[in-house]
């Protein structure tokens, strides 16, 4: 050891010669921490301390309002049913709501797989056009077919309907036996 | 030479293993995060493949880059700055060995178990018990390591990276070892003790901390040492330094909850989360302004040197990070942000960017030092930079606008107080263009890291030979306090007061969050009775853990109109009661499932899982097809309802007695269904995707009002 102690570095800095300067903290920074930390202190105290409202009820007034806006547009929308289902326009739209939405269920030409065959003259819930809205509408949950009211705009809906009133008759290849009674209209 | 001069070496040895290993595994982790990526904007990527679904990729994704890459970083940098801060070799030698070699191991470990599936499903927690343990034994023989050193040091007083390196193995020893509390069901499969909203804080404490604790205090510790060096100027503030320490730590565990914002958490938590975060700001920027200011008089190197062009950039994208976490947290952007991809590109900014870069930075820096010799070609140091960069703001802005837009279109309600676009894998396809582009991004990144790999290996081959460790000398300080310190300097010459400090600091906001949840019948209201799930639906739910279900779904429906809407009723804190682990989940790249229960029938899910664009054009959702050919595992339900009813999830000892037989019969049932409905497939009872089907029919439908 003795001989190579002239190749041993003394260390006389400190923290390997890192250097620590002591400037003032810089106001702004000092100015954002008080007032986020002010800040919290209002908000905790108004929300969870006094009488600010919980999530709970910010809710149910925010659902309120939109259950009055539902409400307020159902309006006229299906007033000419019998008469727009016949409508060719509302025929072509409905074959495209049905292949984007329908189709999975109902099969490509509405020849039923999951759900029934829509061409026939058997139907499980009605074969009126109102009948056929309410199911598009409601759904049959439990069943599996799916509620659209939310999904599909009110032209979209009365378009399926006359998109699937069209089918009538179309004897597909390989149509779902059929399920519910026979109408013949 | 004088008397009193101790004489010693430093153990580096150790510092390169680290650093190769950190080398290696940040491979992996980008490859794995590439292909994650490309999956989502292709999902034939997911290849059929079980191992490589992007269920089962993400967490090994997220692993390898949390605790592979910045953990083997972390550890080499510790190891190299805290011997020459300290003037004192490693407290031991093998301590450090048994350290790497066990690290590596736990990884290897990783690695294996979560492609199989094996998989708590608690985010940046998947690892399964036995190797939770050797975590735990890893990490204490690291503490030991550490707190020996500091104990043995030749410096009297500890400098601020020592401070965050403190606060670092303290802190993450107690989130590990809280949040892994679980019971064993079998060698690789077990249950949490916390239940519902509990799991849902302690989780989210833990993972929040994780950010704070593995992800920032010990870079920050690192910045604190090797900016200075790399730059060769003082730090700004010594006093700035302080604050922001102490502040920090004390704040950052608090701010867990904000990750749970208009969940059915109690609103006191939440608030609480939010508030929190936004004290959190000044903090973090602190040691942003003494990272950059470190710099005054000498930016100018900017320019030349890519080495500070690296750290420079990495602290900028800190303050970026940290900025946009409080302002996430603020409860109105949240409601848009939240489950969307503007939270990926957030951390990604902060992975990337902050712990990336910075790690970089230090490998360019410590591999010519430590191999005494000379970078290869700084040329091609900064071309990784500027691949890096351009790879890093690719990501981050088409992640934030992704998530911008998925969530403005989540929340769109139109006058007549209906969802604009009510569909929801209509917001999926128009993002996919932007994954993309985040692809892209990665591809970038990746290339900048493969041409530093090539640098490095070209560095090391120029290492001469024989390298001898050298030896240095030091005198012995006096560690009695003198009367001129200040309190902190004084602190800063007590190790283990120093240490206790920190717990205490982290301590209080875990226990004044954490203790009162634990009570969970306290928030349970008696007249909303929970069923507990039928065996079959438990072995379901335990496929879907196991496939990583929740790293596109949650189940967790918010106190938000928009998705009232959507998916139903919120949830409520009854309907996860039972539910160990939690599945709230923190992405929607596909719906919230929460309700999903009776809304197809059985046969749409058999069709679904199998090819989800048979159902469903444009989804992006991987197929499942082992599920139908892979055997529900029923004799082990019996131990699974046993481990449950012990944690006290009030199951009859009937039900466990016959637990597999039960299961089988409500198999039947579905198998009817499906046959009655065309469905062909032999043995379909012993298959797992009934057992799948079971759960996704029960979700929502357990709760009845009494
Ligand atoms: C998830 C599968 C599924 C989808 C998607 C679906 N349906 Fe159905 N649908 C069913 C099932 C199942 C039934 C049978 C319900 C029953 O048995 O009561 C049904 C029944 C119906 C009926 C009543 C048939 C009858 O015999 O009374 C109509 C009409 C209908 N669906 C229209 C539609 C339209 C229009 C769409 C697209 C907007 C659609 N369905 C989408 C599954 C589906
Ligand atoms: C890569 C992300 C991803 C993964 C992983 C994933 N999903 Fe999906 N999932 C989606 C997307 C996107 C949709 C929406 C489109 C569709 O219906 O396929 C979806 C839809 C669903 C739906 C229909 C929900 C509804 O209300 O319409 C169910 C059920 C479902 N997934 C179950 C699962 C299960 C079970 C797993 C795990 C085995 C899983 N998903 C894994 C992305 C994913």
């Amino acid at each position: 050891m003795s001989d190579d102690k002239k190749d041993i570095k003394k260390l006389e800095e400190h923290f390997d010669g890192i250097i620590e300067h002591d400037h003032p903290l810089p106001n702004w920074w000092v100015a954002t921490f008080v007032i986020t930390v002010v800040f919290s202190i209002f908000y905790y105290g108004y929300y969870e301390l006094l009488d600010g409202p919980t999530l709970d009820q910010e809710l149910s007034v925010k659902m309120a309002e939109i259950e009055q806006q539902q409400k307020d547009s159902v309006g006229k929308a299906f007033d000419n049913l019998d008469q727009d289902v016949l409508k060719q326009e509302f025929i072509d739209k409905g074959k495209v709501v049905f292949a984007e939405k329908c189709f999975m269920c109902h099969g490509q030409q509405g020849q039923g797989l999951i759900g029934p065959n829509l061409t026939d003259n058997f139907w499980i819930h009605g074969n009126t056009s109102q009948n056929i809205l309410h199911v598009i509408q409601k759904g049959v949950p439990e069943k599996g077919m799916v509620p659209w009211e939310a999904v599909l705009s009110a032209e979209e809906q009365i378009a399926t309907v006359a998109f699937i009133k069209s089918l009538k008759g179309t004897n597909p290849p390989t149509p779902k036996a059929a399920e519910g009674t026979e109408y013949k209209d | 030479m004088n008397q009193n001069y101790e004489y010693f070496s430093y153990d580096d040895d150790i510092v390169k293993k680290f650093l190769l290993a950190t080398m290696i595994w940040a491979g992996a982790a980008f490859l794995f995060g590439l292909l994650a990526a490309l999956q989502l904007a292709y999902w034939p990527l997911n290849l059929n493949s079980e191992y490589l679904t992007f269920g089962r990729l993400r967490p090994l994704h997220t692993n390898a880059a949390i605790f592979a890459f910045a953990g083997n970083a972390i550890f080499a940098g510790i190891y190299y700055s805290t011997q020459r801060l300290l003037k004192a070799r490693l407290f031991s030698d093998l301590l450090g060995r048994i350290h790497f070699w066990g690290w590596q191991l736990i990884i290897v470990a990783a690695a294996i178990t979560l492609p199989l599936g094996y998989s708590q499903s608690k985010e940046y927690a998947e690892l399964e018990w036995p190797i939770d343990i050797a975590i735990t034994l890893v990490w204490v023989v690291f503490a030991i390591n550490f707190f020996g050193t500091i104990k043995k040091r030749r410096e009297k007083h500890m400098y601020v990276a020592i401070w965050f390196y403190i606060a670092t193995i303290i802190t993450v020893a107690v989130l590990h070892i809280v949040n892994s509390i679980e019971l064993p069901v079998t060698f690789l499969k077990s249950y949490p003790v916390y239940a519902g909203i509990q799991d849902a804080l302690v989780q989210w404490w833990y993972g929040h901390n994780a950010v704070a604790f593995f992800l920032t205090t010990p870079f920050l510790g690192l910045m604190y040492y090797f900016m200075p060096k790399i730059a060769d100027r003082p730090v700004y503030s010594y006093r700035l330094s302080i604050i922001h320490f102490w502040s920090l730590v004390f704040i950052y565990i608090w701010a867990g909850p904000h990750h749970l914002l208009y969940t059915a958490l109690p609103d006191w938590a939440q608030t609480l989360g939010m508030i929190f975060s936004l004290m959190l700001w000044a903090p973090s920027w602190g040691g942003m302004i003494n990272g950059l200011l470190t710099l005054r008089g000498a930016w100018h190197l900017l320019r030349t040197d890519p080495l500070v062009k690296f750290m420079v950039a990495a602290i900028t994208f800190y303050g970026m990070a940290t900025f946009e976490g409080p302002l996430l947290s603020i409860k109105s952007v949240s409601a848009v942000g939240h489950y969307t991809d503007w939270i990926i590109g957030h951390v990604h900014s902060g992975a990337l960017g902050w712990n990336g870069f910075l790690s970089f930075a230090m490998i360019y820096y410590l591999v010519p030092k430590l191999w005494s010799t000379k970078l290869y070609s700084l040329k091609l140091a900064t071309t990784h930079f500027w691949l890096g960069l351009v790879g890093i703001l690719l990501y981050y802005i088409s992640m934030v606008s992704a998530g911008i837009t998925q969530g403005l279109m989540w929340h769109a309600v139109n006058e007549n107080g209906k969802l604009v676009y009510p569909d929801f894998v209509e917001t999926v396809t128009r993002i996919v263009p932007l994954y993309w582009v985040r692809a892209l991004g990665g591809v970038l990144y990746l290339a900048g890291f493969i041409l530093m790999a090539y640098n490095i290996w070209k560095t090391l081959k120029t290492a001469p030979k024989d390298q001898k460790e050298p030896t240095y000398a030091a005198l012995k300080p006096n560690f009695e306090s003198s009367s001129g310190e200040t309190t902190h300097k004084k602190l800063e010459g007590m190790g283990l007061v120093f240490s206790v400090l920190s717990f205490i600091a982290i301590a209080v906001g875990s226990i004044v969050e954490i203790i009162p949840t634990l009570s969970l019948h306290k928030y349970v209201e008696p007249a909303r009775v929970t069923d507990p799930y039928s065996a079959l639906e438990l072995a379901g739910r335990d496929i879907y853990i196991r496939e990583g279900c929740y790293t596109c779904h949650s189940q967790m429906i918010r106190k938000l109109s928009a998705e009232v809407l959507r998916y139903g009723p919120a949830s409520t804190i009854e309907e996860s009661m039972w539910d160990r682990p939690f599945q709230w989940g923190s992405k929607r790249t596909g719906p919230d499932l929460a309700r999903s229960g009776g809304k197809y029938p059985n046969l749409w899910h058999y069709r679904h899982m199998m090819d989800p664009r048979s159902t469903t054009p444009g989804s992006i959702m991987p197929n499942y097809p082992w599920l139908y050919t892979k055997k529900t595992d029923y004799l082990v339900l019996r131990k699974k309802l046993s481990v449950m009813q012990s944690l006290g999830v009030p199951y009859t000892d009937e039900q466990l007695a016959q637990a597999d037989l039960d299961a089988q019969k409500q198999a039947m049932s579905i198998v009817e269904d499906l046959k009655q409905n065309g469905v062909e497939d032999p043995k379909l009872e012993e298959k797992e995707i009934v057992a799948l089907i079971a759960y996704l029919q029960a979700m929502g439908k357990k709760e009845r009002a009494e």
